[in-house]
């Protein structure tokens, strides 16, 4: 996989992602791969000095002096598609794996229901026990795919 | 381009079209509602971390009902609330899960909702294991109960890593000065990895667990879920 090929994979995926009403996590994932990849970097830089002491300070060469600081390089595309890959996993993976979990807890109900009811007036969501296993079966699915996905972007590396 | 990126580029193998097909499609089928809504999903890990609470108290031997805000029994609709709310709200039939251990005072494990302060200040608690009896009398009395009538409680995030800034970390630790009490244990909770979050409450020793989800390989939900066993059991031999 080229870098193109990378960009173009990073761009369709959050496109798809904004197509289906995840726009909030498209935006949190543009937003990690725009923050770059920080690591220390050492400089030599001149010492600072009092200005009040000038006139009793000796003429000599400034001292240079090496201080860590934090240089932030930009990702590359293929760094940017396992960020990506990543947030997938951790948001849209689990939330589906997530679902089996709690029915479990709850006894399996079968037939029951799972609903979300705000106070507010917030629209309520109501998920079926059945809808809820079609969601985690395509997460288990999407996961393995993504997994198969990262090896490909690894090996182009 | 330098010759090591030119022989790189000639011998890289474009992503496989079927591939990237199948995943369009069960990315398109994996999105729940839950995950659209204006929560976005958040709701839903709250109720993830709710069943890790649920199965360590069972863990520990205790008898697990769920019942609604009138005290029935709920078996198969279950309705919990997609912003934090009132304890004593009856505008729907809230879910809450009565756990008792034997010989101890029973207990009440809900799902976001609001608790009164050291200040009086009132905050938002994702998921709180409260005293029952407490509880009842909120409900009763219509006020919210006190961080003192808490047993444990955890603070859920559902957001990937960026979000997970250090200004979360830093609220929370505001939440504990206010909620916290000798007996009582605090947890913050999280999907995702931020070693800024991780070094801040390493150093002001919170517990914390981060990258809590389903299968995870370093397995973190069920070294959560002990967590809360330990306060379990600790309870268990305070009070019996």
């Amino acid at each position: 996989m080229t870098e193109q090929d990378a960009e173009d994979l990073f761009n369709r995926i959050n496109t798809i992602l904004r197509e289906h009403g995840l726009t909030w996590l498209a935006a949190e994932i543009a937003a990690e791969a725009a923050e770059g990849r920080a690591s220390p970097k050492m400089l030599s830089v001149q010492e600072g000095f009092d200005p009040a002491f000038l006139e009793e300070m000796p003429v000599r060469p400034a001292r240079r002096k090496k201080t860590e600081f934090t240089h932030v390089r930009p990702l590359t595309s293929k760094e940017k598609m396992d960020v990506s890959i990543k947030a997938l996993r951790a948001i849209v993976v689990s939330s589906g794996k997530i679902l089996p979990e709690i029915l479990r807890t709850l006894g399996d109900p079968h037939g029951g229901t799972i609903s979300l009811v705000s106070e507010t007036d917030s629209p309520s969501t109501v998920l079926s026990e059945n809808e809820a296993r079609q969601f985690s079966s395509a997460a288990i699915g999407l996961n393995e795919q993504l997994r198969t996905l990262s090896e490909e972007v690894r090996r182009g590396s | 381009m330098s010759n090591l990126e030119l022989l790189a580029k000639r011998f890289a193998v474009a992503p496989d079209p079927k591939l990237i097909s199948s995943i369009e499609q069960s990315l398109a089928a994996s999105i729940s509602p839950l995950l659209v809504s204006p929560s976005h999903g958040a709701d839903l890990y709250e109720l993830y971390i709710w069943s890790l609470v649920i199965d360590a108290a069972r863990a520990e031997g205790a008898s697990v009902e769920f019942r609604d805000v009138h005290s029935a029994p709920v078996s198969s609709s279950f309705v919990f609330r997609t912003s934090p709310g009132r304890i004593f709200s009856k505008l729907h039939p809230y879910t809450h899960a009565r756990i008792v251990f034997d010989q101890c005072p029973p207990l009440e494990a809900h799902v976001g909702i609001f608790v009164s302060g050291k200040s009086k200040v009132i905050h938002e608690c994702d998921v709180p294991v409260i005293y029952a009896d407490a509880a009842a009398t909120c409900r009763l009395e219509e006020v919210h109960p006190k961080s003192t009538q808490l047993l444990l409680s955890a603070e859920c995030k559902f957001y990937v890593q960026s979000t997970m800034g250090v200004g979360l970390a830093r609220s929370y630790l505001g939440l504990v000065t206010e909620v916290k009490h000798t007996y009582r244990e605090c947890y913050f909770v999280a999907v995702s990895e931020s070693n800024s979050v991780e070094k801040l409450f390493a150093h002001h020793q919170k517990d914390w667990e981060t990258g809590v989800a389903p299968d995870d390989v370093r397995a973190r939900p069920q070294r959560l879920r002990a967590s809360f066993e330990k306060a379990f059991r600790n309870f268990k031999l305070r009070e019996a």
